[in-house]
């Protein structure tokens, strides 16, 4: 009994902690609140409608955001009265394939934002803020799940290119202006000079083990880099890297340092956009972003590992068969031998993640639009698609809201609702994103869960900005007065 | 403007209140499977045993030496060796003696001038006589090291002093002499013989040869013929080193009984009962550095099985039995001869030994008569310290055979309970695997054809299973493709097995209690009509993996 329970103990710790914070952008919530100045954000050319605008010193916003490409349910299948688990034989692979792709990501990433304002001048709108951002990103190759659902067997050729990890802080400093050509056309722009903080990374260009059944032939080159005054490679002889050396000694004047913005890992980003008005019923726009690197030059470390090496079990003459231990010693010096190792402090770059924005709106009248947004993300071996139908309703002067229905292909189906409640000038905001529409309860013996169990994604911003001017354009007041 | 009373956010706070009741399905714990039922299939290299015919047949420990003929084949080869060095050829004994003078009777006469003036010499003379041997005659001894000593027992206060020659004993190119005074004789008097060379003297007395030890005793002038007791003198030569002697050492007989050459050669370690060789050589060297001629004579090779105490004598045609040697040249250093006798099929009756069915011996033995001088004296002999007339006697059996019934069994212990499902941690093997493989890919390099079959027995030894279904169904392992003319191996061929096990032959072996695996070889030389040949660079490749279908519970 007790090995059952413990089975069963584990089993709803790795469904519970499969659900554990699950994010996606703000973004796609983002887009069409448009009386919130942060809409810029989403697309350069989408002016604020205040005529100039600040973020509270300090709190202007912070935001977090989870996106895993598993769920909860991904890994708990109902099969008749009974829930698999993927070690089951019931347990259908094919749906996790359908839910992960090629790589089973999971990104996170936290952004906060001390300083942020923005004025109007004449027919353009100037942005500027400060941002601080983590982010994270792990991949997990689908093949990786292969063996979990057919183990290894001949003739199987596993694909782990997509085994990846990044994590990078850094500075983005944005200075941004929209202007609006005619009375249709409205484009703009984000520069976005980077400030890398600190970066790991490891990635492959190739990784690749085939079965034969007589032998195991992988391909390997990849590559871990990092960019951290804490972090420093020990390189052995042959190469590789001995050891980590981490600095258990850091002082808060270390940490300050790296937080003050010096571009010594200099980067820079791209924001493009461009809002078309047809009339006065039916708006376009489009925004791609994120469109940037950062070059990582201080405190580099840079281990790479490339060859081919062919596992054929021992290879023995028939005197040394009572050495076997020896035989598998030599294969651990002929691998070694045959996929080279380089351990250098070599600089190194990193690339964001691109998303494009397509967005149509259908202004019903002033209290209420109607939009729809479809999102891509280009994140290697990761491509996403989002869809987006969403209410925005502007209320009395005090509030507008944003409802919004997230439809992402082979993905999460959810609601987000955005928040602005306006007092004098101050205008405090607040969205949840991919609040779920499905739940299960769990029940375990006296102790029920009630757990949104099709969720791969959640995010939450908040902040206060003070808005100046909150008429807005003389045509397009920012809340019905 | 017109203005939007809908209690919108009312709606939109209450609705999401509603969102947590939405339960989709209830998920009991009790409901989620504990099983870890999935079929996982592997494929894992097992590695690659590559073996040698060297490595073979080291593994088989037999007691040879492998070596390779000229054309790269491989022969065993077992060896012993006999020798005939100084000491059976020529005897230096040790050489002792005494004698004494009665001074009482020296005439007068012998009155001989001194070195104190004139006083009466008593004379004598010994001869030293190495060896005994009438039909041995040295001529000249080389002696490397050795001992002379004299003790003189002489009255008091009546010699005056004594004086010694030697004239065959050269000491620095000079015959030896020595006059010691009576008050300075010291007892033992001792001639160290270091690198002297000792010509000895022939007469028909001693046609051996000696050398004369010459004693002269002065006495004391003033004494006259006065009587006193008498005086002794003794003499040995002893731990003689020699270096080189010359001279006719004689018609010597040396019998020697060659030890026994156990071999295993046709015993159950390599090739069982069941093979018959090509080729059976006995080959005899034999080296003299010693400078006579001699004669051996090889008599009695017989052939022994030590369990079964049967016996074969292999006879040698007429005068294949007999070595001449010529003796070895005098230089420095000294020039060896050689002789070189063959003994095959050709010569003797080995080919009988070739039917290794019939008799399979492991030990041989023989008697071999050396005889010097064979035609008496027909030139100056010589001997030194290192000479010795050697002879190696190689018993080599080219790897040149054919076999129909050659089988090997090698047993392996295999306790499926025991090292499968032991314990209360049983993993339950049969119950968990679907099906298994074991895939053997052969390279075979091997002259000749190998038949496999696997058996799993229980402690009696009893057959429960068999790697191939029918027991009679053996994996044949082609043999390499040879040259007819040449022997050699022209290209290896490849054979490749696969070895089925599901769980009803785990059950099989879990009911049975397995204890043994048992590897049953089969060899088959091209159909068992041909002889092959093992070439130095024979081999055999055996690579294995694995494929399974198994479920893996935690």
């Amino acid at each position: 009994m007790n090995h059952i329970y413990k089975t069963k103990t584990l089993l709803i710790g790795v469904f519970l902690l499969s659900f554990t914070g699950i994010f996606a952008q703000n973004s796609s919530l983002l887009y069409y609140l448009e009386n919130l100045p942060q809409t810029n954000y989403t697309n350069p050319a989408m002016m604020p409608r205040t005529n100039s605008f600040f973020g509270l010193p300090g709190i202007s916003s912070i935001a977090f955001n989870f996106k895993s490409d598993i769920a909860p349910k991904d890994l708990l299948q109902k099969s008749g009265d009974r829930w698999v688990h993927p070690l089951d034989a019931a347990f259908d692979y094919n749906k996790l394939y359908k839910s992960i792709g090629k790589s089973a990501s999971v990104n996170t990433e936290l952004a906060y934002t001390p300083i942020y304002f923005g004025f109007r001048t004449g027919n353009g709108y100037f942005t500027f803020s400060l941002q601080q951002k983590i982010k994270a990103r792990f991949g997990l190759p689908q093949d990786l799940f292969r063996i979990t659902e057919k183990g290894f067997d001949s003739g199987t050729i596993l694909n782990l290119v997509t085994l990846e990890t990044q994590i990078l802080a850094y500075h983005e400093l944005s200075i941004g202006y929209a202007h609006k050509i005619d009375k249709h056309l409205t484009v703009g722009v984000h520069i976005k000079p980077l400030s890398g903080i600190a970066a790991a990374q490891m990635k492959f260009n190739e990784f690749l083990i085939q079965n034969n059944r007589i032998n195991y032939n992988m391909h390997i080159d990849g590559e871990i880099l990092t960019s951290s005054p804490f972090i420093e490679f020990v390189p052995s002889e042959d190469g590789f890297v001995k050891e980590f050396e981490t600095d258990d000694d850091i002082s808060t004047s270390d940490i300050v340092n790296n937080v003050i913005p010096k571009f010594s890992n200099f980067g820079l980003a791209l924001d493009l956009g461009a809002v078309y008005d047809l009339n006065r019923e039916f708006s376009f726009s489009v925004a791609l972003n994120n469109l940037g690197y950062i070059n990582w030059k201080t405190n580099t470390n840079a281990t790479s590992t490339k060859g081919k090496y062919m596992f054929t079990g021992p290879d023995i003459s028939i005197n040394q068969i009572d050495e076997m231990d020896v035989a598998y010693e030599e294969i651990a010096d002929s691998v070694m031998s045959v996929i080279d190792g380089n351990t250098s402090n070599k600089s190194f770059s990193t690339t964001l993640v691109p998303e494009l924005m397509l967005g149509s709106v259908y202004h019903v009248n002033h209290v209420l639009d109607l939009g729809f947004l479809s999102k891509s993300t280009f994140a290697k071996y990761n491509y996403r698609q989002e869809f987006v139908v969403s209410a925005n309703f502007n209320l009395y002067k005090t509030l507008t809201t944003n409802i919004a229905y997230n439809h992402e292909i082979r993905g999460a189906k959810d609601l987000g609702i955005g928040l602005a409640l306006s007092a004098g000038p101050a205008q405090l905001y607040i969205l949840i994103n991919n609040i779920p529409f499905y739940y299960d309860k769990i029940v375990d013996e006296e102790k029920e869960f009630i757990v949104p169990t099709k969720t791969e994604s959640y995010s939450f911003m908040m902040g206060i900005n003070i808005v100046l001017g909150k008429n807005g354009y003389r045509n397009k007041p920012m809340i019905e007065r | 403007m017109k203005k939007i009373k809908l209690p919108l956010i009312n709606i939109l706070l209450f609705s999401l209140l509603l969102l947590p009741s939405c339960i989709n399905d209830i998920i009991n714990s009790d409901n989620i499977s504990e099983e870890t039922n999935r079929e996982y299939s592997l494929g894992i290299p097992g590695g690659t045993i590559r073996t040698t015919i060297k490595d073979a047949l080291e593994e088989f420990e037999i007691d040879s030496t492998i070596l390779v003929d000229d054309d790269g084949f491989l022969y065993l080869n077992y060896k012993t060796e006999f020798e005939v060095n100084w000491p059976k050829i020529l005897s230096l004994d040790d050489q002792t003696g005494n004698y004494s003078y009665n001074l009482a009777s020296v005439p007068s006469t012998n009155l001989l001038k001194t070195s104190t003036g004139t006083g009466i010499a008593i004379k004598n003379s010994e001869r030293i006589i190495f060896n005994n041997e009438p039909t041995v005659r040295i001529d000249t001894l080389v002696i490397k090291d050795a001992n002379m000593t004299l003790t003189f027992k002489l009255p008091e206060g009546v010699v005056d002093s004594v004086i010694i020659n030697i004239p065959q004993l050269i000491v620095n190119n000079t015959p030896f002499s020595d006059t010691l005074l009576s008050e300075f004789i010291p007892s033992p008097y001792i001639i160290k013989l270091k690198n002297a060379l000792i010509d000895m003297d022939h007469d028909v007395k001693t046609p051996t040869g000696f050398l004369e030890l010459k004693t002269k005793i002065i006495l004391e002038e003033s004494l006259g013929n006065s009587s006193f007791g008498p005086a002794e003198i003794a003499y040995s030569i002893t731990d003689i080193v020699p270096e080189v002697a010359f001279g006719y050492f004689g018609n010597r007989i040396i019998e020697d009984e060659i030890e026994n050459i156990e071999f295993n050669t046709f015993g159950d370690d390599l090739l069982g009962t069941f093979v018959e060789f090509k080729e059976f050589k006995i080959e005899i060297v034999s080296e003299s550095n010693y400078g006579a001629p001699f004669k051996v004579n090889i008599n009695d090779i017989v052939f022994k099985n030590t369990e079964t105490l049967e016996e074969k004598n292999v006879t040698l045609d007429n005068g294949a039995n007999v070595i001449i040697i010529n003796p070895a040249e005098y230089a420095k250093p000294i020039i060896p001869s050689y002789k070189h006798l063959t003994i095959d099929r050709n010569n003797s009756s080995l080919e009988d030994l070739l039917q290794i069915d019939i008799f399979t011996p492991d030990k041989v033995s023989t008697h071999v008569v050396i005889s010097t001088n064979p035609d008496g004296e027909t030139s100056k002999n010589f001997l030194t310290n290192n000479s010795l007339i050697k002879s190696s006697i190689h018993m080599n059996i080219p790897l040149w055979f054919k076999t129909t019934k050659y089988h090997r069994r090698d047993t392996l212990q295999f306790n499926y309970n025991l090292d499968l499902e032991a314990g209360a941690d049983s993993v339950n093997l049969s119950n968990k695997l679907k099906k298994a493989s074991i895939y053997f890919d052969f390279n075979n390099g091997m002259p000749f054809d190998i038949n496999l079959q696997v058996y799993f027995t229980d402690k009696e030894y009893i057959p429960i299973d068999s790697l191939y279904n029918n027991p009679e169904d053996k994996k044949l392992i082609k043999s390499a493709l040879i040259d007819a003319s040449s022997g050699h191996r022209i290209e290896s061929t490849e054979s490749h097995f696969e070895s089925k096990i599901d769980n009803a032959n785990l059950q099989k072996w879990k009911d049975g209690d397995v204890k043994y695996i048992i590897i049953d070889t089969h060899v088959i030389t091209d159909d068992g009509d041909k002889f092959v040949r093992i070439a130095e660079d024979s081999f055999l490749n055996t690579t294995v993996s694995f494929s399974a279908i198994s479920r893996i519970d935690l």
